[in-house]
């Protein structure tokens, strides 16, 4: 609440007696203070002056008023000075007219759009920096952010002399899927169906059902009751086919590897668009039984000619027979056997294996027989 | 001539230190408030005093300066370093 008061200075001698003598009388002071030369000022309430200067004795005290803090002595000294009631009035006027247009424009959720491309869509609906507030139409403009496939919900809020634009955008662009393009379940596998489940199309095999791969099993067609097709469609559904699978292979208990006997040779050569161009060192007489390892390194000037240095080292090897125990191979080449017939379908899973070994050739012949069960889906 | 009083005003559900001759002093960081004084006896920067029933209160401190006055009460703010009565 806006108080009117009075500053005053009194000066003179006992002037606590005095301020005892005023707030005897009823009159609240406020802000004393003692100032040099032995004067004091305080504030009174405008409404206190007359008891003031009624209890003050101008035989024995000297009061001056040196302040009029109201909202009223405002008034006085601007109609005094008119130039401060003129630019009080533009002020006002300038803060009304400056109201009405949108200066700023803030765009939040904008990560995947991006804000520059959010404000081109502003700028096309006519909305920046500068337009009148009562133009701007928003629902027009939710529908044209709403419209950009990245968005999926935006609201517009008009504050003050600001725009807040707040999106909300789909995490990712998902493709849209033509319902109108058929779509059918065919096995890959055959087998025999033991479990069908339709979501959307015809079946075109029971349960029990013999398949041959390539086979349709749920039909990309949606149909009456009395079996006439209506539309076509994207099959979806899950159908399990049991089918057998054979896989053989063999396996040796013994084998050759070559060892490195320590002794190597080298030989150098300089190639053009990878042709031999300069041969620098011969390789002598090679060894019987090598293995190589060539390096090729691109020369100082290769950046302007496909110049490359091949090196190759030939180390001198020796044949050596390696026993390798039964069992290890043997389940060497079953895990190998199996992971063969698991990756033929779409969604296969063995639910029986058995498996015949018999001796052949030196080594030994393994045929399994696996029952599967292959999902399309 | 106190026992009377706080007769009264245990009878009237008044506090007694405000009773009669009573005063309360509420001493705050940088402000000291007073309640029931009967006026000033002398104030400067370094040191205000007042009447209070029979005794002076005196505050000490720097920089005093009474906010507010009244006729019953007083608040002073500054640099307070010791209130006392005699």
């Amino acid at each position: 609440m806006l108080k009117q008061y009075l500053k005053i200075r009194v000066t003179g001698l006992n002037l606590s007696r005095l301020l005892n003598s005023l707030t005897c009388q009823g009159i609240q002071i406020s802000s004393l203070a003692v100032e040099k030369g032995g004067s004091i000022s305080f504030c009174i309430r405008v409404g206190d002056r007359k008891k003031l200067f009624a209890n003050i004795d101008e035989r024995c005290y000297n009061v001056s008023i040196l302040q009029e803090r109201s909202p009223a002595a405002l008034g006085k000294l601007m109609l005094v000075r008119l130039g401060l009631i003129a630019g009080a009035v533009l002020f006002i006027a300038a803060v009304i007219v400056y109201s009405q247009f949108v200066w700023r424009i803030s765009i939040d959720g904008a990560q995947v759009t991006g804000v520059s491309n959010v404000r081109q869509i502003l700028t096309g609906q006519g909305l920046k920096e500068g337009v009148r507030k009562s133009d701007i139409d928003v629902d027009r403009l939710i529908s044209a952010l709403e419209e950009s496939p990245t968005i999926s919900k935006a609201s517009v809020r008009i504050k003050g002399t600001g725009v807040r634009i707040l999106l909300v955008e789909t995490l990712e662009h998902q493709t849209e899927i033509d319902l109108g393009v058929r779509r059918d379940i065919v096995s890959g596998a055959d087998g025999i169906v033991t479990d069908i489940l339709v979501l959307s199309g015809r079946a075109a095999v029971k349960k029990g059902q013999a398949v041959r791969a390539g086979q349709v099993l749920i039909e990309g067609i949606i149909d009456n009751q009395a079996g006439e097709m209506l539309r076509e469609t994207r099959a979806s559904g899950r159908v399990t086919v049991s089918g057998h699978v054979k896989a053989e292979g063999v396996f040796f208990t013994h084998g050759s590897s070559l060892v490195r006997t320590g002794r190597q040779k080298s030989s150098q050569q300089i190639m053009l668009f990878g042709k031999p161009f300069i041969r620098a060192a011969k390789a002598k007489k090679l060894f019987d039984l090598y293995e190589s390892e060539t390096t090729m390194q691109p020369l100082f000037y290769g950046q302007l000619l496909p110049l490359v240095k091949a090196a190759t080292v030939y180390y001198e090897c020796e044949l050596k027979i390696t026993e390798y125990d039964y069992e290890e191979r043997k389940a060497e080449l079953e895990n190998k056997l199996t992971l063969e017939a698991m990756s033929g379908g779409n969604k296969i899973s063995i639910v029986e294996k058995h498996s015949y070994i018999t001796e052949s050739g030196g080594g030994y012949l393994m045929k399994l027989y696996f029952t599967t069960e292959n999902i399309f889906e | 001539m106190s026992g009377f009083l706080s007769e009264i005003a245990g009878i009237s559900g008044m506090p007694f230190d405000m009773f009669g001759d009573g005063f309360r002093i509420v001493m705050l960081r940088d402000a000291v408030y007073a309640e029931g004084i009967k006026g000033i006896v002398a104030f400067g920067n370094e040191r205000i005093s007042f009447k209070a029933g029979k005794n002076i209160l005196e505050v000490l401190g720097e920089g005093l300066n009474i906010k507010m006055l009244s006729k019953d009460d007083c608040v002073i703010i500054g640099k307070i370093t010791s209130v006392g009565i005699k």
